[in-house]
């Protein structure tokens, strides 16, 4: 049961995070190697700068085919504590930081995850909740995830000129602790009595496809100097979504423990959301790049999704509340057949790489995809049939890590292994990833 | 409390849980002292050699967590209690039971107080700390447990046992899928 748990949850990631993992996570061990930097021209870079399909691969460089080797995967069959739920030793926060970070490749030192005693301490009017080194989980500021993922881009594409039509969805969640709920999680602060205890969250999803007209070539220069650029124009056509902003949580009464009711639900959400199979939602968007090459600098810098503003034009707003008087969680109509927007987040990259003339080759990653800013800075020495990597990123939580590795090619076939730390979403701590994989060049 | 509330509260409880949870136990200090008093029974006379009085069964709320498989490690008593002696010789002590129905005086109590001398016009205080049986630990994984007292005279005496400080220490080894 459990094997079969973690291979769907491994089917479902590889299938559904694979066109984010290219870019950002990546399967690729030299991209790991090097913090995270593409020195080769690849799909990483084609995702967010629609110029780069026109930019010729530096010559012996780039990958026909890069296959991740899953070691991860027999260290996660192995992990009893994230999937053995009738255990005592199960632990539901190893199980989230695995659906947070797919663990295709090997762990060598694992994030650790807290493991402390909870201590309540309740009297008729008093309740103080303990949760140890816990506690400094729980996120003081907004705390929230999501992605934008093109999840298939199918085509054909002639003289720079694409035609086709992508696959996307997009999903956000976030909270936000209210005070009182804060100092009492966090703080280890009494309860009081008629106070309220509340989060704020709001979250997204949506999903469709887009029929998209790109180009991209090199308007000025020649294979050794010149600029390319590239655009695309999506017309965005999304299929379901839904959305929820409010305030969820509890207000205490006059006494905590007495009484037929010590707590009362409050609940004050928005639910918007137009099903699938109902109308479309439709909006344009673009995507726009420029490459400058010359010699050994490349310079390169895109935006993904500039506009993509989605109208839906038959939605349907339902006020969620809790009723006290009927004790029970309430839907009320709001507006039904209501047009409404969502918006796909603006995403940002600037690349620069530059060859030092001594098989040498340094390379550098800014992306910004409207949940924080990631840098990553890496370098790659190759001698001989070896080659030697290190870098160092900035994250979107703001801390720094590090990546180095090697690899050793054999004519067209290539192995490397990449070693990465990382913090885990629900851990301050780092842990170390080591990625290996094949190239065939 | 209504089902609705309660899964509501239970749903809350239950988060701060996990996010302590791992190999880690939770623990429970609960004033039961501050239930008792509130509701006026955290006394109890005592007359010597006649049937030993009892206070009403006092229901004491924990958190719904659902804690229904869990498995209770220890639970441990700790508090005082004052013999207020109005009159006569003898040695008082006290008895607590503990069930998750009203009907607690039926069985053996879950803890007792080594009974005490006491003499005219005088308080002995007699403070206490000790494990509970084992047989009354799993009760604890219930959402309220109910509280009564019995205080158990010898001799000739007359006066009432008070309460002045009742916790239970309760760690459980959580398992809340």
């Amino acid at each position: 049961m459990r094997h079969w748990f973690v291979l769907l949850l491994s089917a479902g990631w590889l299938v559904g995070l694979a066109p984010v993992a290219r870019a950002q996570l990546s399967f690729d061990a030299r991209r790991t190697g090097m913090a995270g930097v593409s020195l080769s021209r690849d799909g990483a870079l084609s995702r967010f700068n629609p110029a780069y399909p026109a930019v010729p691969a530096r010559q012996g460089r780039g990958a026909k085919v890069t296959i991740p080797v899953p070691l991860g995967l027999f260290q996660v069959l192995k992990d009893s504590a994230a999937f053995d739920f009738n255990k005592s030793y199960f632990n539901p926060i190893a199980l989230a930081n695995y659906i947070l970070h797919p663990p295709l490749f090997y762990e060598i030192k694992k994030t650790p995850t807290p493991t402390n005693d909870v201590e309540f301490t309740i009297g008729r009017d008093s309740l103080i909740v303990d949760l140890g080194s816990a506690a400094q989980l729980v996120p003081t500021d907004r705390f929230g995830f999501g992605g934008e993922s093109r999840l298939m881009d199918i085509g054909l594409t002639i003289k720079g000129v694409h035609i086709g039509a992508l696959v996307w969805e997009d999903h956000e969640v976030g909270f936000q602790l209210g005070d009182t709920l804060l100092r009492f999680l966090r703080q280890k602060a009494p309860a009081d009595t008629n106070t309220t205890y509340a989060s704020d969250g709001d979250a997204i999803a949506q999903a469709g496809f887009a029929p998209t007209l790109g180009y991209a070539g090199r308007v000025w220069g020649d294979s050794t100097r010149g600029i390319y650029v590239g655009a695309a124009a999506h017309y965005y056509l999304g299929v379901a979504y839904g959305s929820v902003v409010g305030t969820a949580g509890f207000v205490t009464g006059d006494t905590l423990f007495a009484g037929s009711n010590p707590v009362t639900p409050t609940v004050d959400a928005l639910v918007t959301y137009s099903k699938a199979g109902h109308s479309f939602g439709h909006g344009f968007g673009a995507d726009v790049g420029i490459v400058y090459v010359t010699g050994p600098v490349e310079v390169g810098f895109g935006v993904n999704d500039i506009g993509a503003t989605l109208t839906w034009p038959d939605t349907r707003v339902d006020r969620d509340t809790f009723d006290t008087a009927a004790n029970n969680f309430g839907s009320s109509l709001v507006a039904n057949h209501v047009p409404s927007k969502t918006k796909l987040p603006v995403t940002y990259v600037a690349n620069a790489s530059l060859e030092l003339g001594t098989n040498t080759t340094a390379g550098t990653t800014i992306l910004n995809n409207g949940r924080g800013t990631t840098i990553q800075i890496g370098v790659e020495q190759r001698v001989g049939p070896l080659a030697l990597r290190g870098g160092v990123a900035r994250d979107q939580r703001k801390r720094v890590q590090l990546g180095w590795g090697t690899g050793v090619r054999f004519g067209a076939f290539g192995l490397d292994v990449g070693f990465a730390t990382h913090s885990g979403s629900l851990s301050t701590a780092r842990g170390i990833t080591m990625a290996t994989s094949i190239s065939i060049y | 409390m209504s089902v609705t509330r309660l899964t509501w509260l239970a749903a809350t409880a239950a988060g701060v849980l996990i996010l302590g949870c791992g190999e880690g136990r939770a623990i429970f200090n609960v004033d039961v002292y501050s239930f008792l008093k509130d509701a006026g029974n955290d006394s109890v006379p005592y007359v010597a050699p006649s049937p030993f009085d009892t206070t009403p069964p006092q229901p004491v709320n924990l958190l719904p967590i659902g804690l229904g498989s869990s498995v209770v490690e220890s639970v441990t008593v700790s508090g005082s209690v004052d013999f207020v002696n109005q009159a006569g010789n003898g040695t008082v002590g006290l008895e607590f039971y503990i069930d998750t129905v009203p009907a607690v005086y039926g069985g053996t109590p879950a803890f007792s107080v080594t009974p005490v001398a006491v003499t005219p016009g005088n308080t002995s205080p007699a403070p206490f700390q000790g494990d509970l049986a084992a047989l009354s630990r799993q009760l604890f994984l219930s959402q309220t447990v109910y509280v009564g007292m019995r205080a158990v005279a010898s001799g000739l005496a007359v006066g009432k046992a008070r309460l002045s400080a009742l916790r239970l220490r309760i760690v459980i080894q959580d398992k809340i899928f």
